[in-house]
């Protein structure tokens, strides 16, 4: 019993560290959105910085006992803190309007160059800190002796949490940091100046990764491995908390200390892979982590740039392709072994960054984890020919076997994550694989590893295998590359930009992740079998974060625009390192600098330096006013479509539709019909539950009660794509459009969904069905800018675009969420006017929501008038102006 | 001011790779055609173990080539490379430095999976390869070749060496801790294994596998107290090491239990504890400074004249991994990969800690260690009542090894 307690208060007082370090790093997430890699590394400089204090104030005799040690910790703390503002000021500054994942690239750098300056001015030697005076004894707690440091400090992390607490919610500074917390926008209107914010921000975080790391001084050995230790560490607890929730990191931090002290006594060999469990048990259960609450975290669209259209290969990109492949393929001719050695390495590493890149570039999931299936397919290709005694390309077929198992098993849990939790969950997978190949010593032969899997006879000399790897790594990168432009890729990029409006287009965004998953695991998967023949043996290490990381440089060092970015990178990358390190021991420092330069040199990648930073100018076009309605009639391909079964019923029955949040009932027994071939308003003031009744009709959000029947079938309890493919289009409040796709492309997109080709692989989604999406685009108005990227268009163009894509399915129903909000007036009657040709022509039923009264007035046939939850008006334009209810309800009560 | 730094960026890039090329040419032949030896090792990932080590081979290297090089008058070039503690970097160094440097041998590496990755290249790619200092007994073992051969005395023989002091203790219940992987692993395998067959009476009542780096050091110690040993086998080493010594002492651990420690009597891993040393430890080590044999003498003047320190164990490893090569290159006569492996099996000579051989059966040299127990004096520990465990008594039989190695890499 004694022995447990003091087993717990030990994990106490690791927790209490722990959380020092992980709520600086949760903070500076949290407001600044800024995946600080180089907070480990603070935690680092921290101890050591103590440490030196330490020997100094040492010798004038510890003044005061502890208070000497004290006086240390916080100068320690107080300069790394520094530090941070410096690097603030300096680089993360710049880097706010760049894709989020940059800054983790940038602070990469700043690990590099604080390894190599830690190395510089401390030493290689293992440092022990001094024990503190008047801390230094020990207590009995129950006979059992516990050290009076941790006791400290268990005290000093409630203590922080509370200081935090006070800081946060007790002081002006602390209301405009929980502002920037909740929602960035909110800064801006609230006048808050963000560069002095983010500075405080970051100074203060990076004081707290100080703080821990002098606090471990007189019980940790410092060494120069502390940084990546505490990094790994401070994320998962962040994770496992929530990420920006201080209150989480302090459960998150306590946790991880218990788990740890009790662990070893049950698990004594698996304490490591044990957190990593506990993580993707916690991430499986609970989206965002204990306490944490959804962000719009991690997206690569996010940080204030939209992504742009995937640029396809022009002439010049094709020649200059083809020119490089035949220089590569001729390379045993004109370069002599070594050389054919580092092309076979970067010609594995390319399809390894390539792949990575279809994950994050296409799907738009980050992975930390992609090692993960580098080394299944490693591990697949050695344990094939060692334990199987396969050949060698029966054992590259088993690679990428093994990997793709990996990736379907893996990605299924992944992608129901979002952001920095399915970055994190992909990393506890990766580790978790790493552990078991560490310690599952009979099949792995654990950290010794798999030796003796050299290329077959045939393959057997340098240029040999170094054409099969090319050959390989070609095919599989122009496959990837067809992928990415072929239906499947269009549809994952589209999931990318906007998971709301994809599935509301009918593609099951989270499959199509998943098999994108797959994809890109697969593809990895032949790399690591590549390189497990290449360096004829496989060692855990391919599956650890160091690898992962080493994607993740590759991929965002090239830049995520282009598919010629990852292998740019991996060259970049690759041949920097090589070169480096051949001439410098301080190679991280020189890599990190570079890799620092770069970034803010070419915040887009390197081959975001190639484009121009906005789209070139086009004529513009007329006015859309002025532009005629190109519909004609329905076009002859677009088939005779649904005819309903309920002759002269109404289309769409709601009845008693109810909707709580929380307390509030936003949609309370909502009943009105909606019949075909005429154009039903449904209106109020703000908060009486228009949209909600939308997004219920829509399937993005689910009804507590009630009915919505379409001719007959129930739409409620549906999802986004069924309610869909029961022929109801929507456009949505506030008009976007796929924004990495063009005009046309967007309008092809649903065309393909329609006719259920999302699937398809091999054409290049820009060829399939671009005659009929111009039609419709012509039926909108916006033939002349078909070809445009979606950012080049006016906001009334890209209602339109919403418009024509709603209508590429030929709907029976078309849900219009303020169709006209933010147009010009004469835009409004002319996209109204069209609205009603079409429902003329097509025999459409339509339902609107609309603030414009004149625009209700005057092109409605029925008017739904709704307050509170509730239906208080339904009849014709003329008898709903009539009624006095309304009156009241817009006017207020009559005098 | 962005495109300030675009220029910026692109300049260094630009410079860094002229400079590359301008070094790589520089590197010319020169008068005389060197012997070229590829070195490979850990200098980023493990700086304090390595750096003592670079310094031992510069030294032999500067004291073959100032006594006239090898073969007539050949000066020996060490080509030295990073590997970064990676094994696929490693395997990528030495593709380069076969291919490219046309080095006639390999040399180096630290960690025991660096070191089985070049043993696996060395062994495909035909090219002799001494590796200095990786413990792993499977790299002369299970996983050895007729290509590589290993200086510092293995695993079991460390163990096999701190057996013999275990055995003699009074001590019946034991506890391990080591580091989870595969070094510590076989570590407490074989020591257990070894002193059971010695000692039948013991028992191992608990053990605890801290990751390496990792150590939970305060509730590692209670756990292994919890199980009120007699004694303690301790397999962790570094920063892993410091921590549990400092929680362990303050937490009572060691006091009235024996300790038998593998490898911590090496300065490498006693420097940084200084006065927190834990005096009275049993330990494989090196008592440097007070050691005073000879040839052992004649190393660490010609050393510390050198660079102004005193040796360590990585000093005396680099240093007699350089002296072995240039013997075993004497003796082939040549440089061609197949007459050096052939001279270095049943190699001899004389190392600062005395003669030392290549064992033909399995390319492992007798090179021992020392085995004394840890003393605290000038606030720096020290090693006492030490003596000379030569390696070749620590060995399985000849039998023994024959199953333990592949028929295809026996002589």
């Amino acid at each position: 019993m004694a022995f447990l307690l003091v087993q717990f208060l030990g994990g106490l007082a690791a927790g209490s560290v722990l959380f020092l370090v992980a709520s600086g790093l949760s903070l500076i997430f949290g407001v600044t959105r800024i995946v600080n890699f180089a907070h480990g590394s603070f935690t680092m400089l921290g101890a050591y910085l103590a440490w030196s204090l330490t020997q100094r104030l040492g010798a004038v005799g510890w003044p005061g006992g502890g208070a000497g040690f004290g006086l240390a910790v916080l100068t320690a703390a107080a300069t790394v803190g520094l530090v941070g503002a410096v690097m603030e000021r300096l680089l993360l500054r710049r880097l706010y309007r760049s894709p989020e994942l940059f800054s983790l690239l940038a602070t990469f750098g700043v690990v590099l160059v604080l390894q190599d300056t830690t190395l510089a001015l401390w030493g290689p030697e293992d440092l022990l800190g001094p024990r503190v005076p008047g801390f230094s004894g020990l207590v009995t707690i129950l006979d059992r002796p516990f050290p009076v440091y941790d006791l400290v400090l268990i005290a000093l992390g409630p203590l922080v949490l509370g200081l935090l607490w006070l800081l946060l919610y007790r002081s002006r500074w602390g209301t405009q940091v929980r502002a920037a917390t909740e929602d960035r926008e909110m800064m801006s209107v609230l006048g808050i100046d963000q560069g002095r914010l983010f500075s405080g921000v970051v100074m203060l975080g990076s004081a707290l990764a100080g703080l821990g790391g002098a606090l471990e001084v007189p019980r940790e050995a410092l060494t120069l491995h502390m940084g990546l230790t505490t990094i790994v560490e401070a994320f998962v607890v962040v994770v496992i908390g929530g990420m920006g929730s201080i209150p989480g990191a302090f459960l998150a931090a306590l946790l991880i200390g218990e788990l740890q002290a009790f662990g070893i006594l049950l698990f004594p060999k698996i304490t490591l892979v044990l957190v990593f469990l506990v993580m993707a048990v916690v991430l499986v259960v609970r989206p965002h982590g204990l306490l944490g609450r959804a962000h719009r975290t991690g997206h690569p669209g996010d940080g204030g740039q939209m992504p742009e259209p995937l640029p396809a290969a022009g002439r010049w990109g094709r020649v200059l392709g083809l020119t490089l492949l035949a220089a590569l393929a001729t390379a045993p001719w004109w370069t002599g072994d070594y050389g054919l050695i580092v092309l076979t390495d970067l010609a594995i590493l390319g399809l390894f960054a390539a792949s990575l890149h279809f994950l994050i570039g296409i799907a738009g999931l980050v992975s930390f984890g992609h090692a993960a299936y580098f080394g299944l397919g490693a591990y697949g290709a050695a344990l094939a020919t060692r334990h199987f005694a396969l050949p060698m390309i029966p054992a590259l077929a088993a690679a990428v076997l093994a990997a793709a198992l990996g990736a379907a098993l893996f990605g299924w849990f992944c992608v129901r994550r979002s952001g920095v939790y399915l970055a994190m969950l992909s990393l506890a997978c990766a580790e978790i694989l790493w552990s078991v190949a560490m310690q599952w010593t009979d099949v792995t032969g654990g950290d010794n590893g798999i030796l003796g899997v050299w290329p077959a006879d045939w393959a057997a000399s340098r240029a040999g295998f170094y054409w099969l790897t090319l050959a390989l790594a070609t095919t599989t990168i122009l496959t990837l590359r067809r992928l990415a432009f072929a239906p499947f890729g269009a549809a994952l990029r589209a999931g990318r930009d906007s998971e709301r409006r994809a599935a509301s287009i009918g593609i099951p965004v989270r499959r199509h992740q998943w098999l994108g998953f797959v994809v890109a695991g697969t593809a990895a998967g032949l790399a690591g079998g590549l390189q497990a023949f290449a360096k004829g043996s496989v060692f855990p290490a391919v599956l650890g974060v160091t690898t992962s990381v080493d994607g993740l440089v590759m991929v965002l060092l090239g830049g995520l625009g282009s598919l010629a970015g990852p292998l740019v990178g991996a060259g970049a990358f690759q041949g920097l390192k090589g070169e480096i390190m051949r001439h410098s021991d301080l190679w991280q420092l020189w890599l990190g600098l570079i890799i620092i330069g770069l970034v803010l040199a070419c915040p887009r990648g390197l081959t975001g330096l190639r484009r121009p930073g906005s789209p070139p100018p086009v004529p513009v076009p007329p006015a859309a006013a002025q532009r005629p309605n190109g519909f004609q009639d329905v076009p002859p391909w677009w088939g005779p479509g649904v005819t309903s079964l309920v002759a002269d019923g109404p289309l769409l029955q709601v009845a008693a539709l109810t909707k709580s949040f929380g307390g509030l009932r936003a949609v309370a027994g909502v009943t009105f019909h909606v019949r075909t071939g005429r154009m039903t308003a449904l209106i109020g003031p703000n908060g009486a539950g228009k949209s909600t009744c939308f997004n219920l009709l829509g399937g993005q959000l689910r009804a507590d009660g009630g009915s919505a029947r379409l001719d007959g079938v129930e739409l409620l309890g549906r999802t986004p794509q069924q309610v869909w493919r029961q022929g109801v289009g929507r456009t949505f409040q506030i008009a976007a459009a796929f924004s990495s796709l063009s005009v046309v492309e967007n309008v092809q997109l649903v065309l393909l969904s329609s006719r259920r080709r999302l699937l398809h692989l091999w054409h290049p989604a820009p060829r399939l069905y671009r005659h009929q999406a111009l039609s419709l685009l012509a039926a909108v108005g916006l033939a002349e800018q078909a070809d445009r990227p979606c950012a080049a268009l006016t906001y009334g163009d890209l209602k339109r675009l919403e418009l024509a894509q709603a209508l590429a399915h030929r709907p029976r129903l078309l849900l219009l969420d303020e169709p006209t909000a933010g147009m010009a007036p004469d835009e409004r009657q002319a996209l109204m006017a069209l609205v009603r040709t079409l429902v003329d022509r097509l025999n459409l039923a339509v339902l609107f929501t609309e603030h414009d009264m004149d625009v209700v007035f005057g092109h409605a046939d029925q008017v739904v008038v709704l307050n509170h939850g509730q239906v208080v008006a339904d009849g014709t334009p003329a008898a709903v102006r009539a009624s006095t209810r309304v009156q009241a309800i817009y006017l207020g009560p009559p005098p | 001011m962005t495109k300030l730094f675009r220029y910026l960026a692109c300049a260094s890039l630009v410079g860094c790779l002229a400079l590359t090329a301008a070094t790589a040419r520089a590197a010319g032949p020169g008068a005389v055609d060197p012997i070229k030896v590829g070195e490979i090792n850990s200098y980023t990932g493990l700086p304090a173990f390595t750096l003592p080590y670079r310094q031992g081979w510069e030294l032999a290297v500067a004291e073959i080539n100032a006594a006239g090089g090898l073969l007539g008058g050949r000066p020996l070039e060490v080509v030295s490379r990073d590997d970064g503690g990676r094994p696929d970097d490693a395997v990528r160094v030495a593709g380069e430095l076969v291919a490219s440097e046309r080095v006639a041998l390999l040399a180096g590496t630290y960690f025991s999976h660096v070191g089985l990755a070049v043993a696996d290249f060395a062994r495909h790619n035909r090219i002799p390869f001494l590796a200095a200092e990786p413990l792993s007994d499977a790299l002369t073992w299970s996983q050895g070749n007729r290509y590589t051969f290993r200086l510092r005395p293995s695993t079991y023989m460390q163990a096999a060496m701190l057996v013999e002091q275990a055995a003699a203790l009074p001590a019946k219940r034991w506890v391990t801790v080591a580091p989870n992987y595969e070094y510590g692993q076989s570590a407490v395998a074989w020591f257990k294994r070894l002193l059971t067959e010695k000692r039948p009476d013991v028992t191992f009542v608990g053990e605890q596998w801290p990751a390496l780096g990792r150590i939970e050091a305060g509730t590692t110690v209670q756990a292994l107290a919890v199980a009120e040993p007699d004694a303690v086998f301790n397999v962790t080493f570094g920063a892993d090491l410091a921590k549990l010594v400092r929680e362990g002492t303050q937490r009572g651990l060691f006091a009235g239990r024996s300790v038998v420690s593998l490898l911590t009597g090496e300065p490498e891993y006693l420097e940084p504890l200084k006065d927190e040393a834990p005096a009275g430890w049993i330990v494989t080590g090196y008592p440097g400074a007070q050691l005073t044999t000879p040839e052992h003498q004649a190393f660490r003047e010609a050393y510390r004249a050198r660079f102004h320190e005193e040796p360590r164990l990585g000093s005396v490893v680099g240093y007699t991994t350089f002296k072995a090569i240039a013997a075993a290159i004497t003796k082939a006569g040549s440089t061609e990969s197949e007459a050096v492996v052939d001279a270095l099996a049943g190699l001899t000579l004389t190392s600062p800690f005395g003669p030392v051989s290549f064992r033909a059966l399995d390319h492992q040299a007798t090179m021992g260690a020392f085995v004394g127990r840890v003393a605290v004096t000038d606030g720096h520990g020290t090693m006492a009542d030490w003596h000379y465990a030569d390696g070749a008594a620590y060995l399985p039989t000849d039998e023994q090894v024959r199953t333990l190695r592949p028929a295809a890499a026996q002589h």
